[in-house]
């Protein structure tokens, strides 16, 4: 009975998601364009700074042009996420809506991030054939078991990154605009730290060492490595762990907030 | 008159802008750090690449970081000025568009420039205290003639600019789209982090004739390091005249297509 109802539950959300995607589906397409122009532009910044040379730093080049193809991978699963949502509805009081429908408020946005991740990964499919057939990147393939690492690290990323975009969205109990934390730290931050822009070993070492404390890197840098063999396997084993407790600090983080933000919240906008 | 009113409005507008950032300064306070953050890091970035190699298809680290400064400068300053581009898409969805369409203004004057983004200076001053310490401290030789040139060329991008700008807010009166348009054209226009004459095929030809990254940054610091030829500054000019003269009328032509749907 209870299966059956989060069953039924799950139905209906996908199926109000699909709806919303139906209706904003030139939103969502040109959404998708400018992901696949971000992945463009970098692409063919870091060719260009690779053409004529066998290495750049510590990479082979089909091992930088994977770096970058899989990252758009990692991209579409990791960081696409309606948790974003939620800032807005706790600004404009609609959280009250959501407490009172027969699912957890978390688990609501866990749903639909899974869904939201589904539709991605659906469109990024098409798009990696695109990038595939017309760009004709020269990628690794990865033995077995830096997949089986590669996909491990994936899972923990995602969930890592799923608290920690709620922790943002959480702040809005306590400013004036959801916009401006998600903006520094869930755009900027996250975008520079995770080594979207440039692998971050080729950064300065101080940088890197930084903000290995940070939960940055394990979002996007740390699966790619894994992905390209670039861990020693004591080393590939240390960041799984390490992948493992910030999901863990961050899920409890995420829950001490959440009741924290609830006690606050007063739902004035409604 | 049509000028004075443009600028009369623009003011008041522009401080109620500035009064109503300065209400949420924590808010403030975090942009400002983001956008310092992204100018760190292009730095850092650049300085990383040439950790690995000592030239960039034939270009040195001290030139490279002056195109990487120009580009950060440029993307300040449309920011500053052409902010209100983010905000028009519920102005039109709500059917407010018409109340601006009475008024004795240009009609892009809501969609472009209705909304300076204050938080925009403080990356704009430090930014240029930055390039103009590295100017002074690299190698590079830059005479007054190439600064003339170089400011000239940086205004032509930001009519250039503005003409893309305009022309998205065209489309959003046909599609109420804005904002995944203008993140397509901030996302090409990072490309002029660093010169565009590094990139090949069709992706060159998107930055140099659709998007034009190339004229928007790239020439103008050529020109500042001397490295722009007078066919290139003149081509600039032609093709920031021409911009302006094809989104204006690709705007004055979605006007026509305005229903004013919600109002």
């Amino acid at each position: 009975m209870t299966i059956a109802s989060e069953i039924n539950k799950f139905t209906t959300l996908t199926k109000n998601t699909l709806d919303t995607f139906v209706a904003y589906r030139a939103s969502f397409l040109v959404w998708r364009l400018q992901l696949f122009v971000t992945f463009s532009v970098f692409y063919y910044l870091w060719v260009a700074i690779a053409s004529s040379r066998s290495q750049v730093g510590s990479y082979s080049i089909p091992n930088l042009i994977s770096y970058f193809v899989v990252g758009y991978l990692v991209r579409a699963i990791v960081f696409s996420t309606r948790t974003s949502d939620l800032g807005g509805d706790i600004q404009s009081g609609s959280l009250a809506q959501l407490l009172l429908k027969p699912i957890g408020t978390l688990r609501y946005y866990f749903s639909r991030d899974i869904i939201d991740k589904l539709f991605n990964i659906f469109f990024m499919t098409f798009e990696m054939l695109f990038i595939y057939f017309v760009f004709q990147p020269q990628l690794v393939v990865p033995s077995f078991q830096n997949l089986i690492l590669f996909l491990i690290s994936l899972v923990f990323a995602t969930i890592s990154f799923f608290f920690y975009s709620l922790i943002i969205s959480f702040m809005s109990f306590w400013s004036e605009s959801a916009w401006a934390s998600r903006f520094l730290f869930g755009v900027v931050i996250v975008t520079l730290f995770s080594g979207q822009f440039i692998p971050l070993d080729l950064l300065p070492s101080w940088f890197i060492k930084t903000i290995d404390f940070t939960p940055f890197p394990y979002f996007y840098y740390y699966p790619l490595r894994l992905f390209l063999g670039m861990e020693l396997p004591l080393h590939s084993f240390q960041i799984l762990i390490q992948s493992a407790i910030i999901s863990l600090i961050l899920y409890l983080l995420a829950k001490y907030t959440w009741r924290l933000g609830l006690k606050k919240y007063q739902s004035y906008g409604n | 008159m049509v000028i004075k009113n443009f600028i009369q409005a623009w003011l008041i507008l522009a401080k109620n802008n500035l009064q109503a950032q300065l209400l949420t300064r924590s808010n403030a306070s975090l942009f400002v750090v983001g956008k310092l953050l992204n100018f760190a890091f292009s730095i850092i970035l650049v300085f990383s690449v040439f950790k690995t190699t000592n030239l960039v298809q034939g270009y040195t680290l001290d030139q490279v970081i002056i195109f990487t400064m120009v580009f950060n400068l440029t993307d300040s300053l449309s920011g500053f000025l052409f902010r209100a581009i983010y905000m028009f898409r519920p102005i039109l969805v709500k059917g407010d568009f018409d109340l601006d369409l009475v008024k004795p203004l240009p009609t892009f004057f809501r969609p472009i420039f209705s909304a300076p983004d204050f938080l925009d200076l403080p990356p704009i001053l430090i930014q240029t205290i930055v390039f103009l310490i590295f100017l002074f401290r690299s190698s590079i030789q830059i005479s007054a003639s190439n600064v003339l040139i170089f400011l000239i060329l940086l205004l032509c991008g930001l009519f250039i600019t503005f003409s893309l700008y305009l022309i998205v807010a065209a489309i959003s009166i046909l599609v109420t789209e804005v904002d995944n348009l203008m993140s397509i054209i901030r996302s090409v226009s990072r490309a002029g982090i660093v010169p565009t004459d590094i990139y090949h095929g069709f992706f060159k030809f998107v930055l140099d004739y659709i998007i034009p990254v190339t004229f928007i940054t790239t020439v103008p610091a050529k020109s500042l390091i001397g490295l722009a030829n007078p066919q290139l500054i003149l081509l600039i000019s032609l093709v920031s005249i021409l911009s302006l003269v094809i989104s204006l009328s690709v705007w004055k032509l979605s006007l026509r297509f305005y229903t004013s749907a919600s109002s």
